[in-house]
């Protein structure tokens, strides 16, 4: 068992859950938008409306969430 | 066609899509241990919860593999019917917590809400409670295991027993290390995935199927009636759900929804975590407004499954019918239209974040029902009944191990689903047993001063046993021998159909809402019968705990800002939705 904090004039502060959120999203956005580039020409069989390349357009929208919230929630130097 | 466990294989990116989520909710579990050293944080989260991470987290904690799975299955099998789950059905319920009721639980610094009955009426109305909840978030749990299992096994082939193990485990140890606050931040996550992971699938089907109203006229063409919210309910006949406006209206819409989202502690944690009470309200309001929009991913699907599916050679039919028995090819359940259409839209990598955001929505689900066991297991059966005095380190230390028991316990009665044709329907009698009696005792103690302690436990007690014995009156059919009845839970005896619904081919669905506002009405009867010839408390003892003995809370700042306000916002888009949809 992990003894408890013996400096409690520093409690850490807590990771903002938005930027976990950013974070997974980018992840996964990246990880999708560049899945869509490779299969562009090769769409995966069974799979409907593959003309439309959606994964390849919702990885980038999740990127583009991801990094908003990436960037908003980022923790700033304390002045 | 494919048969059953291999409708489809996931690429490398999926799995590691699969495997990236799994290592971040033990992560966060992992972080958040050392922010959840105290009773305070461990099972409240440390009441610093702003509004919106409370209102996802609420709706997030509803929105389970079961709740999208079921209600999409249910809007395959009835049609727009199934919507109702989302306007009527929840949302009046919603705002109602959100401005009448949550200033009580807050005020109030309860625990749990079997602690307000422990305020309000006594020891006895909370062990109760208490206990009853415990037995029944568990058997949810394992519902929820099942169906989440389930699905594993048709799309991937997962072996049922090891998927239920691995996600477990994994569930079991992030509430054990975070607590509250480690179930709330996974619900926020989750909630995004399920979004992320979800959202393409009515939006390509839509698109494949030329827009809504094609889809509504497909649908027609299928099979007609189905397209309607309203329109079909005069009379259980004219619908597949065998539902009557009567059933919709008090029973969905006033008994099982206040009762689950009023008084289920499962629900009202999340927002009793909130920092403040103002956020607790509008967090509880947003709660509302994301519900209704949760139709889009739920309904829009099952009702995309009637008109695409069947179009493609795949038919859908009840869980217990003779085509699933035969394994004939072309023949799925209701229950499998969320994974068939995710099947069919999403390649590889959506389909790795569409499986997470399932895992994620059964993983949420379960912990939120450990994180709500483990605290009225610790503060209302084992503080009260076993050691009522102990260090704040003791409880906590309860609560981690009530985790673990918890889930295993839950794994244990999983298995409990075979018996039922739909999933939901499971969920609905043990809502119908426990949480809705609650609700009319929770209710007039709090809006009702002359409610006494014996009216409050026997009142609860007289709803639970009537629920139950209208359940057992419908499974309790005529034996070979004349005279002679015999209890079986997977039919029902017309006949004692009929005297609870008014119709003897009443759905189990309509079954269960009639049964639902019976037992809200014996427990009313019964509360108010016996507080009229008990001895009510004095009012010094229900200060912050009845309606006229406890002070409002001044809102500050614009009118815009109040509560009330964006209730009311929200109550007039759910007129509009009624409307547009009847």
């Amino acid at each position: 068992m992990e003894d408890a904090p013996k400096t409690p004039a520093t409690t850490p502060r807590m990771v903002p859950i938005w930027l976990i959120i950013g974070i997974t999203v980018l992840i996964y956005g990246v990880a999708i938008a560049v899945t869509g580039l490779v299969n562009w020409n090769h769409p995966a069989p069974g799979v409907a409306m593959t003309r439309l390349h959606a994964d390849f357009w919702w990885g980038l929208f999740m990127t583009a969430i991801g990094l908003f919230y990436v960037l908003r929630y980022w923790p700033k130097k304390n002045p | 066609m494919s048969t059953p466990g291999t409708l489809l294989t996931l690429a490398p990116v999926d799995y590691g899509i699969i495997v990236f989520y799994f290592a971040l909710v033990l992560g966060i579990g992992l972080y958040l241990r050392k922010f959840a050293s105290t009773g305070e944080d461990f099972f409240m989260a440390g009441h610093k919860m702003t509004a919106w991470i409370a209102g996802l987290s609420f709706i997030s904690a509803n929105l389970s593999t079961l709740e999208t799975m079921g209600w999409s299955a249910m809007a395959a099998q009835t049609g727009m019917i199934g919507a109702h789950a989302y306007l009527i059905g929840a949302v009046p319920a919603i705002l109602f917590l959100g401005v009448v009721m949550m200033p009580f639980y807050y005020i109030s610094r309860i625990h749990s809400v079997p602690g307000y009955l422990k305020l309000r009426y006594g020891e006895a109305s909370r062990s109760l409670a208490g206990i009853s909840f415990a037995v029944m978030t568990i058997f949810v749990c394992g519902v929820g295991m099942f169906s989440m299992a389930r699905v594993l096994n048709l799309i991937l082939g997962w072996e049922m027993q090891r998927t239920i193990w691995i996600s477990s485990i994994c569930v079991a140890a992030y509430v054990m290390l975070g607590g509250l606050l480690s179930a709330i931040l996974n619900e926020v996550l989750q909630y995004f995935l399920i979004w992320l992971g979800l959202l393409l699938v009515p939006i390509l089907g839509l698109w494949e199927v030329g827009g809504w109203h094609n889809l509504l006229r497909t649908i027609d063409q299928v099979q007609p009636g189905l397209t309607h919210l309203w329109a079909t309910l005069g009379s259980p006949r004219n619908n597949p759900a065998g539902m009557d406006w009567f059933g919709i209206v008090f029973g969905q819409g006033l008994a099982i929804s206040f009762g689950y989202w009023c008084t289920d502690f499962l629900q009202v944690q999340r927002v009793m975590a909130a920092k403040d009470l103002r956020s607790a309200e509008n967090g509880t309001i947003i709660g509302a407004g994301l519900k209704m929009m949760a139709i889009v991913i739920v309904t829009i699907p099952g009702l995309l499954g009637l008109a695409v599916l069947s179009r493609n050679g795949i038919h859908l039919v009840g869980e217990g019918s003779p085509e699933l028995q035969q394994h004939l090819p072309g023949y799925h359940s209701y229950n499998d239209v969320l994974p068939l259409l995710m099947c069919r839209y999403l390649g590889p990598g959506l389909l790795g974040l569409g499986v997470t955001a399932m895992i994620a929505g059964f993983m949420s689900g379960m912990a939120g029902n450990i994180s709500a066991f483990a605290t009225v297991w610790t503060y209302d059966v084992y503080q009260p009944l076993i050691r009522r005095k102990a260090a704040d380190s003791h409880y906590v230390a309860v609560g981690r191990w009530a985790s673990v028991i918890g889930v295993l316990v839950a794994i244990a009665t999983a298995y409990v689903c075979f018996d039922f044709d739909n999933i939901l329907q499971e969920l609905q009698v043990l809502v119908l047993f426990f949480i809705v009696p609650l609700f009319g005792t929770v209710t007039l103690g709090m809006l009702w001063k002359r409610t006494t302690p014996a009216a409050g436990f026997w009142g609860f007690l007289i709803g639970i046993l009537s629920a139950m014995g209208q359940w057992i009156w419908i499974h309790l059919l005529p034996a070979d021998q004349p005279g002679h009845w015999r209890f079986d839970m997977g039919a029902v005896y017309k006949p004692h159909v009929a005297d609870i619904t008014r119709y003897a081919d009443a759905g189990g669905f309509s079954q269960n809402t009639y049964m639902s506002f019976w037992a809200l009405l014996a427990t009313v009867v019964a509360v108010v019968a016996i507080s009229l010839v008990t001895r009510p408390k004095p009012d010094g003892e229900l200060k912050n705990l009845v309606m006229g003995l406890t002070p409002r809370e001044k809102i500050q700042g614009p009118w815009r800002r109040h509560p009330v306000f964006w209730a009311g916002v929200i109550s007039v888009v759910l007129i509009a939705v009624n409307l547009y949809l009847w």
